[in-house]
């Protein structure tokens, strides 16, 4: 995973799909959630999830899948040549992550091309592109932090 | 296509008798009659109901409208209005809810939902673009809400699915039953799920893949992008997006306008328990509806002990209802009142004012144990509110059957004078306002046709002094007296152009807390141009908007007057009028509401003895066929007053 994707905090998300908005706009010029590239997964009691496209390093797991070759990467961006696509799908049941969807009338792929379209918009300012989430971050710091108290302070460097 | 935008021209209608869906065109008439939301429900409810349609028969139609705005990126954009005749109180009936169920009805291609009939076995519609399907949901009848959510959601697997639902105290005609969108998102007052109970729908789940268009992109994002810088300087956004409509519970006390103890009192003493920053301890993150950055709602989590639950949107008006209202100040147990009524889809408002007026029955002698099967009714006893919830919604035992009936039917029962302490309005309990603290909001309660309810009026700019907005709005000239909540000067003029603007977001639809007005960007000659900008049709401006929003406050009038409502009816509980606010600011305040009338209706020019709408308002407008209506029952203000 070393190309920088699209991530959200779910713990920052609203769920207000301004995203699946914007990026429907930018992308399709029309306003609809169904053909967003970005997509809030919403989990009642309380949990809102912004899942785009990861950028899996090349070869990913939706270019290997794909059977006509039109899914491909360029400077760490997954994109897909319309022209060779048939709409199976394979892709989307390869992605590791359900971060691939699908125009409902031509059945192509919506993947997140990182434009950044959403992330201006996001009024809490969650998403970002960022090459590594910040949960990876957030549990890193929750890790040392637990494993910290177990060493002599005098060896934990200071602020001065 | 006579739109370029915002509309879909399409009604889904449901006939649960027969079973039979189909869809008819919107014509552009209506459109421009109405505007959408309210305007539409109001049209339909005027013209396909009379005063002999029995709020639970077969025969009432109940709408779900939205607006052109629903489906746009504006703030707001996600609410949808509900109409029906009151089985509360009997009159017209409306609620709106926020969430993503309006955008989504729009993006699957339909601007409204007209069901008629009822079903003779539980029914749900799904709704999937156009794919209609009425489905037998006799698995789901009994079930609360989050559960039937929980199954839909499951049963249909798609992350863009939305739903409104009934809970059992709907299913039980529970006068005051309410819809839930999305588990938390409540069309919450006048009986609306109680409406669906009697025709047996459980639920609507609506998914749409067709999107909404909008007729001019580049001046519609300008405005759109105007105003969202507007809303990130805008301090009272800032306060909606951190605390929401929770921090009213001590802005509120603070004035003296806290409904505490059946609104014996205006300020609760122990307000710190059951403040913003009590209940935002257990807030685990904030959530928005459709298009909004004003993410308003907190969700709460109770992790655990007797009051433990997962998931609820508190905001101020059940947080009063459950507090300060019953005199109760714990915290955890407000919280979980709310999520029950949740659980089990019913007015918040209405089961706290009920409780709250058997407790002051109680204290004042007028009950016994004789007419409670032994119950206390005891100020603060927060766990009895919480039994009552549950006896509620399931009519169970004689107290559940008596409260179930709401504030007014349940006074109305017991007899022996007890009408004097229901906190109603046309029979539906008074929201968390109290008219002697802000005098606006006494025309308000008085005369919304639903029943005692601020947010017809949404008279909200002398609520704290929004001298400002008071200023851009109306002009210098109105100041200070229209910024002061206890003056009653031009409060006649200020509740006729706020209703007016009311109007305005629920048949955009917008919403109350965003855009129109906080902050004050919104003037009539923008929201024409934004209906411009989302319709393409030019006819849209200030005065074609205003004409909507006298149409639609004088129709809803007349749909009630035909009811046989007059200014008799426009009244609020004597506590108001005769009792002074005995502590707290306003200390000594009434409410001298026959003067303030007199004021309301000489600004909509209605007949001041009376109360009704003269013929002359309705030509006007286009509504000469309203007025006939009325004509013919004698119903139009004469010379004299009334026939």
């Amino acid at each position: 995973m070393s190309n920088p994707y699209l991530w959200g905090e779910p713990t920052e998300c609203i769920g207000c799909r301004l995203c699946e908005l914007f990026c429907s706009l930018e992308k399709e010029g029309v306003l609809n959630t169904k053909k967003s590239r970005i997509k809030i997964k919403r989990r009642e009691p309380n949990l809102d999830f912004p899942i785009a496209c990861h950028h899996c390093e090349a070869p990913s797991p939706c270019e290997l899948a794909c059977p006509t070759n039109a899914i491909y990467q360029k400077d760490g961006i997954v994109r897909v040549d319309e022209s060779k696509c048939i709409g199976c799908s394979a892709c989307g049941e390869a992605c590791p992550y359900g971060a691939i969807y699908f125009n409902p009338e031509t059945q192509i792929p919506l993947i997140c091309d990182k434009c950044g379209e959403c992330v201006k918009h996001c009024p809490v300012n969650t998403l970002r592109i960022d090459k590594e989430a910040p949960i990876i971050k957030t549990k890193r710091n929750l890790y040392v932090e637990s494993k910290g108290a177990k060493y002599p302070s005098e060896l934990i460097p200071q602020k001065k | 296509m006579w739109s370029k935008g915002g509309y879909a021209e399409r009604i889904l209608n449901v006939d649960l008798s027969k079973g039979k869906v189909s869809t008819t065109k919107l014509d552009k008439e209506t459109a421009v009659m109405w505007l959408g939301g309210t305007g539409f429900i109001t049209k339909i409810m005027w013209e396909e109901t009379n005063e002999k349609t029995d709020p639970l028969s077969p025969e009432a139609p109940f709408i779900v409208a939205t607006g052109p705005m629903n489906g746009t990126l504006f703030p707001g954009a996600g609410r949808t209005n509900v109409g029906a005749r009151s089985p509360l109180t009997g009159v017209w009936g409306e609620a709106n809810f926020g969430g993503h169920f309006g955008a989504t009805l729009k993006q699957a291609g339909y601007d409204m939902i007209k069901i008629v009939g009822s079903s003779s076995k539980p029914t749900w519609l799904m709704i999937n673009d156009d794919e209609i399907v009425l489905k037998d949901a006799s698995d789901l009848w009994g079930k609360n809400v989050h559960e039937t959510h929980d199954i839909l959601y499951e049963n249909l697997g798609d992350e863009d699915m939305h739903d409104m639902i009934i809970g059992p105290a709907s299913e039980n005609l529970v006068k005051y039953g309410n819809i839930l969108s999305d588990c938390y998102r409540a069309a919450g007052r006048a009986g609306m799920g109680t409406v669906w109970g009697a025709k047996k729908l459980k639920a609507i789940t609506v998914q749409g893949s067709k999107g909404v268009k909008v007729a001019d992109p580049d001046a519609f994002m300008k405005r759109y992008l105007d105003l969202r810088a507007a809303f990130d300087a805008d301090p009272h956004v800032l306060e909606g997006a951190t605390v929401g409509t929770m921090l009213l519970m001590e802005a509120m006390n603070e004035i003296g306008r806290l409904p505490t103890k059946n609104h014996q009192l205006g300020q609760y003493p122990d307000i710190d328990k059951v403040s913003s920053y009590a209940f935002i301890k257990y807030q685990t993150n904030r959530r928005a509806c459709q298009a909004c950055p004003n993410r308003c709602h907190g969700m709460m989590t109770i992790p655990d002990g007797p009051y433990a639950f997962r998931g609820e949107h508190a905001e101020y008006e059940s947080l009063n209802a459950f507090s300060s209202r019953i005199w109760s100040n714990n915290t955890e147990a407000v919280l979980y009142a709310g999520h029950l009524c949740e659980e089990y889809g019913m007015d918040t408002i209405e089961v706290g004012a009920v409780v709250a007026m058997m407790m002051e029955l109680w204290e004042k002698g007028i009950i016994t144990e004789e007419d409670t099967d032994g119950v206390p009714f005891k100020w603060g006893d927060h766990d009895l509110m919480i039994d009552m919830i549950k006896k509620v919604a399931y009519r169970e035992g004689k107290l559940g059957k008596l409260l179930a009936e709401g504030s007014r039917g349940a006074a109305k029962i017991i007899g022996r004078g007890a009408e004097e302490y229901s906190m109603d309005v046309k029979g539906m309990a008074i929201s968390g306002q109290d008219g002697r603290a802000q005098k606006s909001m006494a025309i308000a309660h008085a005369t919304s046709v639903r029943g005692a309810d601020h947010l017809r009026h949404c008279s909200f700019f002398d609520e704290l002094g929004y001298e400002e907005a008071i200023e851009k709005r109306f002009g210098k000239q109105y100041l200070p007296e229209m910024a002061d909540r206890l003056a009653t000067k031009y409060k006649g003029k200020l509740c006729k152009e706020t209703e007016m603007l009311a109007v305005m977001i629920d048949a955009l639809n917008s919403c109350t807390g965003t855009g129109i007005f906080y902050p004050a960007v919104l003037d009539w000659a923008d929201i024409g141009g934004l209906c411009r900008e989302i319709t393409g049709m030019p006819e849209w401006g200030a005065k074609t908007l205003r004409d909507v929003a006298m149409r639609v406050v004088q129709t809803r009038r007349a749909f009630n007057i035909r009811l046989g409502l007059t200014r008799k009816e426009d009244i609020l509980p004597k506590r108001m009028l005769n009792e002074p606010a005995p502590t707290g600011p306003n200390k000594g305040h009434t409410v001298p509401l026959d003067a303030m009338l007199d004021d309301y209706y000489g600004e909509w020019g209605w007949d001041i003895k009376t109360g009704l709408v003269p013929r002359k308002n309705f030509e006007e407008l286009g509504l000469k066929y309203v007025a006939d209506e009325l004509g013919k029952r004698n119903l139009l203000p004469t010379a004299k007053g009334k026939n």
